[in-house]
């Protein structure tokens, strides 16, 4: 018998499976001209320490802890001039799921209908979403400005109602939302939630006549230079407003830029400087996050000035404005919890790469 | 595989002297436990790992010098990788063995037909979001069986391959934002997207080493190894290595 369980235990030590490399081998930052609207710099011409730099990428591609980074890419005065794809180039021309960062997009959306006064902070849903006020007479009051400060008050919880969503178990978003119980009353108490920018996305819709994504690519993205991308509908037809945006890293760094250079491109004033630095204004503490504020579904580190974009499974868009630079980082998209790549942790790297910039 | 082919050399040498008895004639319950690897294509070279607690039920028919074996396996455990869950659940509902063998001796071996179907499905929650992963196969192959006894002891060690058949995969996704985790697609999907093969599209192996001291005849022990590989995209590579109590009932 002790034989038997001896020999056994041999057999089961012997054979295991290995994990393969969960990154490729760095090489350089040095970024390829690939004809997408970016112009590549060079460290040198922008004032930044290369050498430095060079040894921040060696420190993340070492870091075993961070292994679902796909990408790091750095931006100075307008020009690509560091990116590394951890995983796979193919991630620089493939578009890949950025989560929460769509919010930031629908802030930007926001801001141009209100430029064009065609949305007003102080509008209610009852304007624009009557046949669903009709029947949720409690939520016909909420405002705009609530809805892009998540202080709807609706009980529209993530973990357990988005799921909802991307099973598609609700034929109808905005139905499905509005059906929610009031937790607070409106403005009275801020709630991060997917919930809020699914109203806003029905909102634009009915204002503009046009889907949220067509409107984007009209508005928006075709002002930018910004082609590689796939947004979202839900079956309802109302465009994803919390999430639901593809697109690249490099393609995502075009929307950052607009916001570090207060809305202008190539000289044209495509968002209001006013609607920006209004965006940009911290007015919600995150809980448990020291310094990180929400404005208008853009997130705010108030202690180092940073704007930055934020999406589930560390996919991040930080704007430095005293060094007129930006920083991106995205991650597995399907990674939750646990091993993606954290604020703090993003912070910490984004602090390092602003030291290397005279 | 080398030195798995020592240790059953090493076993026969052992056992050569011994008399013959069967237990395949039997109808046996088994629970034991596995050590489960799974390496899923679509997990970025990941390696998730843990305990599958098992179920078989095992039932022959002696048919002068044939023997059908039917076995049914039904598995459930956790799996873990660098602080991440999954859940790996494993059903065979058909396991049939079909034996030809020559007069019984100390030592006999029989060999024949084995045909299988497998229905393997993961959840990997903290990775992959509500997306469920599995690889369904069915199977035809060989099975080949040894066994020998002495007063104290008899050992078995069963070998089956597949030669060809179906398997079904997940597609490749590229929507991460939509999912469906319902009963009727997990079973719809397990049966969708066969791709049939021989050792160019997977392999399934699947070992057992049973132990039955004749002086407890109702207990038996066996160490059971399975290893299936899967080559085109998405690859995958499920090893399991485990061990099993057995109970041989009155009939």
């Amino acid at each position: 018998m002790k034989k038997f369980f001896s020999i056994a235990l041999a057999f089961m030590l012997m054979g295991c499976l290995k994990e393969e490399p969960l990154k490729k081998e760095y090489t350089s930052f040095q970024p390829p001209d690939i004809g997408d609207g970016w112009q590549v710099g060079s460290c040198k011409n922008n004032l930044v320490d290369s050498v430095a730099l060079d040894n921040i990428y060696q420190l993340l591609y070492q870091d075993d802890d961070q292994w679902t980074v796909k990408s790091m890419l750095v931006f100075r005065n307008g020009e690509l001039l560091a990116e590394s794809y951890l995983k796979d180039e193919i991630d620089r021309t493939r578009p890949q799921a950025v989560w929460s960062c769509t919010k930031q997009v629908m802030g930007l959306l926001s801001g141009i209908l209100i430029d064009q006064n065609e949305l007003y902070l102080t509008n209610i849903l009852e304007q624009f979403l009557r046949t669903y006020t009709d029947r949720h007479k409690e939520k016909a009051g909420i405002t705009i400005k609530q809805l892009l400060s998540m202080k709807s008050g609706i009980a529209y919880y993530n973990d357990e109602h988005t799921d909802f969503l991307r099973e598609k178990r609700e034929s109808n978003s905005v139905e499905f939302i509005l059906e929610l119980p009031m937790e607070h009353p409106p403005g009275s108490h801020f709630l991060y939630k997917d919930g809020d920018p699914q109203l806003l996305s029905a909102v634009m819709q009915e204002v503009t006549g046009l889907n949220t994504d067509v409107l984007a690519q009209r508005a928006l993205f075709s002002k930018i230079g910004m082609t590689n991308y796939a947004w979202y509908r839900y079956q309802d037809n109302v465009t994803l407003g919390a999430f639901g945006l593809m697109t690249t890293p490099r393609e995502l760094a075009k929307i950052g830029q607009l916001v570090l250079d207060s809305g202008a491109k190539d000289g044209n004033q495509l968002i209001s400087e006013a609607w920006i630095a209004e965006m940009l204004t911290p007015r919600n503490k995150l809980a448990g996050a020291e310094n990180i504020y929400f404005g208008y579904y853009w997130w705010r580190n108030v202690q180092k000035n940073y704007s930055f974009m934020w999406g589930h499974g560390g996919q991040f868009v930080f704007l430095i404005p005293d060094k007129n630079a930006m920083v991106v980082f995205t991650g597995l998209e399907q990674v939750e919890g646990g091993p993606e790549l954290k604020v703090e942790e993003a912070t910490s790297y984004v602090d390092r790469i602003a030291a290397t910039m005279q | 595989m080398k030195k798995s082919l020592l240790f059953i050399l090493f076993f026969l040498h052992l056992t050569l002297e011994s008399r013959s008895q069967d237990f395949d004639a039997l109808r046996t319950i088994s629970t034991g436990i596995d050590i489960s690897q799974i390496k899923e294509g679509l997990n970025h070279g990941l390696v998730y790992t843990g305990p599958l607690f098992k179920f078989n039920y095992r039932r022959s028919w002696d048919l002068n010098k044939h023997t059908l074996t039917y076995e049914g396996r039904f598995g459930l455990g956790p799996l873990s990788t660098r602080e991440m869950l999954g859940l790996n659940f494993k059903i065979t509902p058909i396991d049939l063995s079909y034996f030809a063998y020559e007069n019984r001796k100390r030592i006999y071996f029989k060999a024949g037909p084995w045909f299988s179907v497998d229905y393997n499905y993961q959840l990997y929650p903290n990775h992959q979001s509500g997306y469920s992963f599995y690889f369904t196969n069915i199977n035809l192959g060989f099975v080949a069986s040894a066994s020998f006894e002495n007063d104290d002891i008899y050992l078995r060690i069963r070998w089956k391959n597949s030669l060809l058949g179906l398997v079904s995969r997940p597609p490749i996704y590229r929507n991460p934002y939509f999912f469906d985790l319902s009963l009727g697609t997990y079973f719809k999907d397990q049966h969708r997207t066969f791709q049939g093969g021989s050792f160019n599209v997977f392999n399934n192996t699947q070992a057992e080493v049973l132990y039955v001291n004749p002086h407890h005849p109702r207990i038996g022990f066996a160490y059971q190894f399975w290893y299936f590989t899967y080559s085109d995209e998405p690859s995958l590579k499920a090893l399991s290595h485990g061990i099993s109590i057995l109970f041989f009932p009155k009939t």
